[in-house]
């Protein structure tokens, strides 16, 4: 958690965001592949009618819209870190709280980041010379993204000492 | 108490005692000669020859094979083995000693040595290595120690920590450099269009 009295936070520039984004597509992509990979075998197995079939495919591509949705959702409205952003350490923040940002914020992000994209993708650029670092979806949303320290692995607990373990 | 002494019995005794003591020294005197004289042979030129012929000779062929053959080997074995003659040599502080001093000895010393420095030393270790290497790499009891170790918690955790070392590594030289990535970004978008990064304002 950010506390929004200490030190101003420094904010996430273009390069980070796209590689974070870029892990994130890499992992959305993988899953959905597997799964479709595996639907596709199973259904294989079966003779279908090309009706029945052309359903099926728009049920899977609404799904796979699902899963993308709900994966930025459920991360950015957790502790505002994808896996790409865990990664990277960076944070997607409320821009006037700086806490983690609420289910539907999140929502509204991710509804609102296709328009950054439309233009040419002038609304990403805009990260270049906005003060706070902000694309166009995040000044629509109200959001910002920030630098966090990286979280470590927690070492194995049979090896910390008693007085390590116990609660402060 | 009355006594009766016969006439010449003391004249009798002192001849007995005169005859013991004449036969003694003449026993005396003979053995001493006789232990002279092996004395005198054996210091003699002459004595080392004599051994050695008869040692080459067929009869004293002949006689140990004679020995051998009969039942002396046998007997000797079983009294060896009665009164533990190898048992009291091992026991007892004599060879222990020898050995001490042989060990000790320069001569052992340059031996081990060319014993060590030897062809058939390096042959023989080769073959036992590699024999050993072999009969290891057969023996189901090593595999199950070497999963035994591979899966102990202390080989776990070290690999963990290894892992995750390298992967936190990795991690925070990517994200250093994206962040000089974010900042040089900035500054060619800032010169391009004469603005101020980000980087420099207020925040």
């Amino acid at each position: 958690m950010i506390d929004a009295g200490s030190a101003p936070p420094s904010y996430a520039g273009l390069a980070t965001r796209t590689l974070a984004f870029a892990i994130d597509a890499a992992v959305i992509n993988v899953v959905a592949w597997f799964v479709g990979v595996v639907c596709a075998l199973a259904l294989s197995l079966l003779s279908l009618p090309k009706e029945v079939l052309t359903v099926l495919t728009a049920v899977a591509a609404f799904v796979a819209l699902l899963w993308t949705f709900s994966y930025f959702v459920f991360f950015w409205s957790g502790n505002g870190q994808t896996p790409g952003d865990r990664m990277m350490g960076i944070t997607v923040r409320n821009a006037t709280t700086l806490t983690p940002l609420t289910a539907r914020r999140a929502a509204l992000r991710l509804v609102l980041l296709p328009l950054s994209a439309i233009p040419l993708c002038a609304g990403f650029l805009m990260i270049l010379f906005d003060g706070r670092r902000r694309a166009l979806h995040d000044r629509l949303a109200r959001t910002v993204v920030i630098y966090v320290p990286a979280t470590r692995r927690r070492r194995p607990a049979a090896r910390q000492a008693p007085e390590e373990l116990a609660p402060v | 108490m009355f006594t009766t002494r016969i006439p010449g019995s003391g004249a009798w005794q002192l001849a007995r005692r005169v005859e013991r003591g004449t036969r003694r020294r003449v026993i005396d005197r003979g053995a001493r000669a006789t232990l002279a004289g092996i004395d005198l042979v054996l210091a003699s030129p002459y004595a080392e020859e004599a051994v050695q012929r008869v040692i080459d000779s067929a009869l004293a062929e002949r006689a140990v094979a004679r020995a051998l053959s009969g039942q002396l080997v046998e007997v000797v074995g079983a009294d060896l083995v009665r009164y533990r003659v190898v048992e009291r040599m091992f026991e007892g502080p004599a060879l222990e000693r020898i050995v001490e001093q042989a060990l000790e000895s320069p001569g052992a010393a340059r031996m081990l040595t060319r014993v060590v420095e030897s062809s058939v030393v390096e042959d023989a270790t080769t073959r036992t290595v590699e024999d050993i290497i072999d009969r290891l790499r057969q023996s189901p009891a090593l595999w199950a120690l070497v999963d035994e170790v591979a899966q102990s918690p202390a080989v776990l955790d070290a690999i963990a920590q290894q892992s995750a070392g390298l992967a936190d590594q990795v991690g925070d030289e990517l994200r250093e450099r994206s962040r000089h990535a974010d900042d040089r970004l900035e500054h060619a978008a800032w010169r391009l269009f004469h603005r101020r990064s980000a980087g420099q304002l207020p925040t």
